[in-house]
């Protein structure tokens, strides 16, 4: 599909942002997402193309305005929900519980 | 599921895409092609920037795992695949930005004949 | 003193890829140690100074640096380098005649086994998008000048072969050893963006 990351030959994005020059995991949440995805991989709960195609439908503006590691975030969570190694509900009450329990932490 | 202590040599070891398939290249080097216009609604790995555009085959890779049928629960149906060559003046026209050319990897079922004019 | 201490509030996305994480371990897809690991991998054993090891030997044996160009998976196992996301490598040597970059221009694709993760720089759209169409300007804002007869040449990491580029050699640096040579080479030269410091440099 000609996908929003489909950008090879695109002009307009402007000058490359060379002060963006780290490799670290910038957040505690980017590591936590690249070794899931990995693992994820190595688990079989879905293959590499699968992954890219997964986050080449992500909503073009979105995917723009998305940081690389979103786009990752992404793509686990549609995949994983897809193939059902979890569903949409048990996601989403996981979070619901995991905020919850930020908001006891901060009372 | 990967164990801690399985960690360090599965990076070691990686996902190699190559593998063994019956039929021979059709393609050789110095070969002219063109990439194809067909349509692809869902995966592929030809960039929209190079499609309908005459390159000329510069090595071969073997065949390896095709990511328009393994995206879709096709199974692997591994293809050959080669690197090739885009001159700068066929992918953007003249006026770009000096002596140039693109190189990608591309499944032979990507590529046709090209004319040598 | 709880584990998930911190002094501002997780954000979203910190809660979001902590549910898959714990469903996943309860679902007994992911070992939660092997996430730690992988981390520690990524973060502290794999990175550039892996490559500027291969041009390094590459500059000082001449034999190698042959093996090197004809089958770079192969020379590379020679000194121990290979797996994820470097399983078939090609390195591309730059000469009087022709300078090479690298790029993915579909999704970010990378050498890892060689350079680590990349900087954030060459999974951005401005660098994606450009490189390939006007890769003089691109390389102008690295403070990279290519003379107008040398050829560039862009290789877009679109399968699963990865790239690398052997930068050339810097003057005056006859007879250093592999590790002073190493010193020189940069991140940047070796995904194109850049050349080496000089040899004054160190």
């Amino acid at each position: 599909m000609r996908s929003i990351a489909d950008m090879g030959g695109m002009q307009g994005f402007g000058p490359v942002n060379r002060a963006d020059d780290d490799t670290r995991f910038k957040e505690e949440w980017e590591a936590k997402t690249f070794a899931v995805n990995l693992l994820s991989l190595a688990a079989g709960c879905f293959n590499i193309d699968e992954s890219r195609y997964s986050m080449e439908r992500m909503p073009p503006v979105d995917y723009l305005n998305t940081s690389y590691f979103e786009h990752w975030l992404y793509s686990l969570e549609d995949l994983l929900t897809t193939k059902g190694v979890f569903t949409r509900q048990e996601l989403e009450a996981r979070i619901a519980e995991l905020v919850a329990k930020e908001a006891d932490n901060a009372a | 599921m990967l164990p801690k202590e399985m960690v360090a040599v599965a990076i070691a070891t990686g996902a190699p895409t190559l593998r063994a398939i019956g039929t021979l290249p059709k393609f050789k080097l110095g070969d002219v092609i063109k990439t194809t216009n067909d349509n692809v609604s869902a995966h592929t790995r030809l960039p929209g920037y190079a499609r309908d555009k005459r390159g000329t085959i510069v090595a071969y890779e073997g065949a390896h795992v095709f990511p328009d049928a393994h995206s879709i629960g096709l199974g692997e149906r591994p293809d050959h695949l080669y690197r090739v060559r885009f001159e700068s003046e066929t992918l953007w026209g003249k006026g770009s930005d000096g002596p140039g050319a693109v190189y990608l990897n591309l499944w032979e079922s990507y590529l046709k004949v090209g004319d040598l004019s | 003193m709880s584990h998930d201490d911190h002094t501002l509030p997780p954000s979203m996305l910190a809660l979001r890829i902590k549910a898959i994480e714990t469903l996943m371990v309860e679902k007994g897809k992911v070992d939660p140690g092997a996430v730690s690991e992988i981390v520690d991998i990524f973060q502290n054993k794999l990175g550039p100074r892996i490559g500027a090891g291969v041009v390094a030997r590459a500059w000082s044996d001449p034999a190698f640096k042959a093996r090197l160009l004809e089958n770079g998976t192969e020379a590379l196992k020679e000194m121990g380098i290979g797996g994820l996301q470097g399983e078939a490598m090609v390195i591309l040597e730059n000469t009087p005649e022709v300078h090479n970059v690298i790029v993915c221009t579909l999704c970010s694709c990378y050498p890892w086994t060689v350079l680590g993760l990349p900087p954030t720089w060459y999974k951005s759209a401005p660098y994606r998008s450009r490189i390939v169409i006007e890769p003089r300007s691109v390389l102008a804002e690295f403070g990279l000048t290519i003379a107008d007869e040398r050829e560039v040449r862009v290789y877009d990491s679109n399968a699963e072969i990865r790239y690398m580029v052997l930068p050339e050699r810097p003057a005056g640096t006859e007879d250093w050893s592999e590790e002073k040579l190493a010193a020189l080479v940069t991140r940047d030269s070796m995904i194109g963006t850049g050349v080496p410091l000089t040899a004054s440099a160190i």
